[in-house]
C-alpha cells in the first residue's frame, strides 16, 4: 500500500494509474485486504481490478494446499510450499493482466529486504539463471512488461514506519501459509548478518547490481518462447505456471 | 530497548517499537513502568 500511495504522490498527475489486486483465495486472509485495498483505492480515485486463481486457473491456494496433502508440501514431502505455487501463478498473473490491460510497466512494493533475500537465495544455491533474472532488468523482453520497484532499495522497517506514521499500517493478519515460505530462513540470516554488520543489506545489492551488470556481457539472455498453453513468455515450452497447473490436475 | 528485544528472542529488524504511540528508536533507553507497543513487520500483499 505504501508504494501505492508513494507512486500516485509522485508521479506526473498524467499518468493512468490502475491498480491490480490478486485474489488467491485464501480464506479468513484475503477477503479483508482486499476490502483494504478498495478502501485505499477508492480513497485515491483509481481503478481497481481484482483477479482471482478462481476465475483464471479454477482453483483457489487453499484448494491447491488441500489437493498437495496440506500444509508443507507435496503429499508430504518438502519439494513444494504453497508459497511456491502461490508465487508462480500470482507473478503469471500480474504479467498477463497487465497486458490484457495494456499497462506499460507494472509497479510492485518490493523491499531492500525482500531483493537482497531473493540473491541471497539464488547465490547460496548456486543459481545463476534466477540470479541473471533479477532486477534491475535489462532492457525491455518481448511478452514482459517492465517491472519497476520504488522501495527496492527501502528497508520493510523503514516502510513500516511510513505506513504507521501515513496511517497506512494494515489491519489484517499476516497471509497464514507465510510461515512456510523456504525465504524465510534467508529472511533470518539477512537479518542476523545486519546486526552483526549494518548495512549488509546495501553492501550485498550494490554488489549484486555491478556483478549482473558485467555478467550480462559474458551470459547474455537466452531467446524466451511462447507458452504453448497459454502463450505467456517462458525458455521452455510450457511456461512455469502452465506446468504447475498440469502437475496438480493429473495429480 | 535492544536489550527489551533480546530479552524477547526478536530480531530488531522485525519490529517497531512505540512508547505512548511514539516510535522509539533503537538506542532509547526504557524505565521501569514504560508501556511499550511491539508492532510486528508484516511483508507481502
Amino acid at each position: 500500500m505504501v508504494a501505492l500511495y508513494l507512486v500516485d504522490r509522485y508521479l506526473p498527475p498524467s499518468t493512468e494509474i490502475v491498480v491490480i489486486s490478486v485474489d488467491e483465495g485464501i480464506e479468513g486472509y484475503r477477503p479483508v485486504t482486499l476490502r483494504e485495498a478498495e478502501k485505499h483505492t477508492k480513497e485515491l480515485g483509481l481503478e481497481h481490478v481484482v483477479k482471482s486463481f478462481r476465475d483464471v486457473y479454477g482453483v483457489t491456494l487453499d484448494e491447491i494446499v488441500r489437493t498437495l496433502g496440506g500444509c508443507g508440501g507435496d503429499k508430504g514431502s518438502n519439494t513444494f510450499s504453497p508459497c511456491t505455487y502461490c508465487g508462480v501463478l500470482r507473478r503469471h498473473l500480474l504479467n498477463r493482466s497487465a497486458h490484457e490491460l495494456g499497462l506499460d510497466s507494472l509497479i510492485t512494493g518490493h523491499t531492500l529486504d525482500d531483493e537482497t533475500e531473493t540473491i541471497l537465495m539464488n547465490y547460496l544455491r548456486g543459481d545463476l539463471g534466477h540470479l541473471m533474472r533479477g532486477s534491475p532488468h535489462p532492457p525491455k523482453k518481448p511478452g514482459f512488461v517492465p517491472r519497476v520497484k520504488p522501495l527496492r532499495e527501502a528497508p520493510q522497517k523503514e516502510v513500516t514506519l511510513y505506513a504507521l506514521l501515513a496511517s497506512l499500517y494494515p489491519k489484517h493478519v499476516e497471509c497464514p501459509y507465510a510461515h512456510l515460505a523456504v525465504r524465510n530462513q534467508y529472511r533470518n540470516l539477512l537479518y542476523t548478518l545486519e546486526s552483526w554488520d549494518p548495512g549488509v543489506r546495501y553492501s550485498l545489492l550494490r554488489l549484486y547490481d555491478q556483478i549482473v551488470k558485467a555478467l550480462r556481457a559474458y551470459y547474455p539472455s537466452p531467446p524466451l518462447n511462447r507458452c504453448q498453453s497459454c502463450g505467456e513468455p517462458t525458455l521452455h515450452t510450457l511456461c512455469r505456471a502452465c506446468t504447475l497447473l498440469e502437475g496438480l490436475r493429473r495429480g | 530497548m535492544l536489550t527489551l528485544l533480546k530479552a524477547l528472542d526478536m530480531q530488531k529488524e522485525r519490529v517497531v517499537v512505540r512508547r505512548n504511540l511514539k516510535v522509539l528508536i533503537e538506542e532509547e533507553a526504557l524505565f521501569d513502568g514504560d508501556r511499550v507497543e511491539i508492532i510486528p513487520i508484516i511483508s507481502g500483499g
